[in-house]
């Protein structure tokens, strides 16, 4: 009966599986899934701006520190891979940002970009034309590294959005990170276009 | 082999007292070439790690901030109530981010500012978290050795009850047992 109390106390004391994970979301302009480019128009010109809420959860049971990475790409670069050892993007980013996220806290930031300056690009009369996006402005600032992207006829640009976490034992940020004994890890990813560029004056 | 390429070179160009164009073979030269090629790459490996030596202030102050995390995490993990430093943290996350920003730019005078700025914050966040941890852990462990008693002392009780009740219902049918034993036989 002694024995029996005594194991029941200690089962009391050992905590119980908790479900690791982190999560990251991007809503459009009124904080919604909905609405991501003004009149939902995903074909966009030089100029129209852009807004976006970004969303990191953490729910690993310990304070981590994160960082938001922001790319721009096309269809051809890679962008990450889940199913390939969960690497992200070989592409570098525009824009990061890192942030101290406390256990169960969920951290939103706003964001606000608009392509600054692209061209048309016509390589010849047999081959396609193409769109190259030259500088961005994202949340106030004038970006021009790495964001130099062509796509043809100005399809199938995306911004990719990753999260990265810090790991204790390397001292550096990883992309990847184990939760529940697993590896995982999160992206988000909003395509858009930019075929009308001739139109422009 | 390359020893030996090196004293044929030196051998054939002091042995003769005879002022003489210096000869190389064909294993001298490559040898000769080789060992030229380790000095300038050691030269370039050892000047590009003295760059890569050389931390900015930006990097400075995140390598502060890094230790500054690890103090955090400890504390948090010993239960410490660590918000108001995540906020000092983020702070200061904030101005190095912006320092790394007119880094960028050039301007290297506002960038030290900001970094210097975020590591003073860092460095206070440290012994802060230190000392948030000790208290927590010392909490904790009050509360586990508390915990630890209360649940022996139960066991205890519930023991000790269990025991008598045992006892008390031992009895109980003893006698029943006695009474049946003494009872006459009815029609005896």
């Amino acid at each position: 009966m002694f024995s029996v109390v005594v194991y029941l106390g200690y089962l009391a004391e050992v905590p119980s599986a908790y479900d690791q994970y982190f999560a990251l979301y991007t809503l459009g302009s009124a904080g919604l899934a909905e609405h991501y480019f003004p009149g939902d128009v995903v074909d966009i010109l030089p100029g129209v701006r852009i807004s976006w809420y970004i969303g990191v959860y953490n729910h690993m049971g310990t304070v981590q520190l994160v960082k938001v990475v922001f790319k721009l790409l096309n269809l051809t670069v890679f962008g990450p891979d889940q199913m390939n050892n969960n690497t992200a993007s070989p592409r570098e980013s525009f824009y990061e940002t890192t942030r101290l996220l406390l256990s169960n806290e969920t951290w939103i930031f706003p964001i606000n970009w608009s392509v600054l300056n692209a061209t048309e690009i016509h390589f010849s009369s047999s081959l396609p034309n193409a769109t190259e996006i030259h500088s961005l402005t994202f949340n106030g600032q004038v970006l021009t590294d790495n964001v130099d992207v062509e796509a043809l006829y100005g399809y199938n640009y995306r911004i990719v959005i990753e999260l990265w976490v810090y790991d204790d034992s390397s001292g550096n940020f990883s992309f990847a990170w184990t939760a529940n004994g697993e590896e995982r890890s999160v992206y988000n990813q909003i395509w858009f276009n930019m075929t009308r560029i001739s139109l422009l004056p | 082999m390359f020893y030996s390429s090196v004293v044929q070179l030196v051998a054939s160009t002091t042995a003769s007292p005879v002022q003489r164009p210096i000869k190389l073979n064909i294993t001298s030269r490559f040898f000769l070439l080789t060992a030229l090629f380790s000095v300038l790459a050691i030269s370039t490996f050892a000047a590009s790690f003295a760059v890569n030596a050389q931390v900015s202030p930006v990097g400075h102050a995140l390598q502060t901030g890094e230790r500054a995390y690890i103090e955090l995490k400890a504390a948090d993990e010993a239960g410490a109530n660590i918000t108001a430093l995540a906020l000092q943290f983020n702070v200061a996350l904030g101005l190095l981010e912006n320092a790394s920003r007119f880094e960028k730019t050039g301007d290297n005078a506002t960038a030290s500012a900001l970094a210097s700025e975020a590591e003073n914050s860092f460095l206070a966040i440290i012994p802060a978290a230190d000392s948030l941890e000790a208290a927590a852990l010392s909490k904790q462990q009050q509360e586990a050795t508390g915990r630890y008693i209360g649940i022996l002392m139960g066991a205890l009780i519930v023991a000790v009850v269990a025991v008598a009740l045992l006892e008390v219902n031992r009895r109980i049918r003893w006698r029943q047992f006695a009474e049946l034993r003494i009872k006459p036989k009815v029609g005896a």
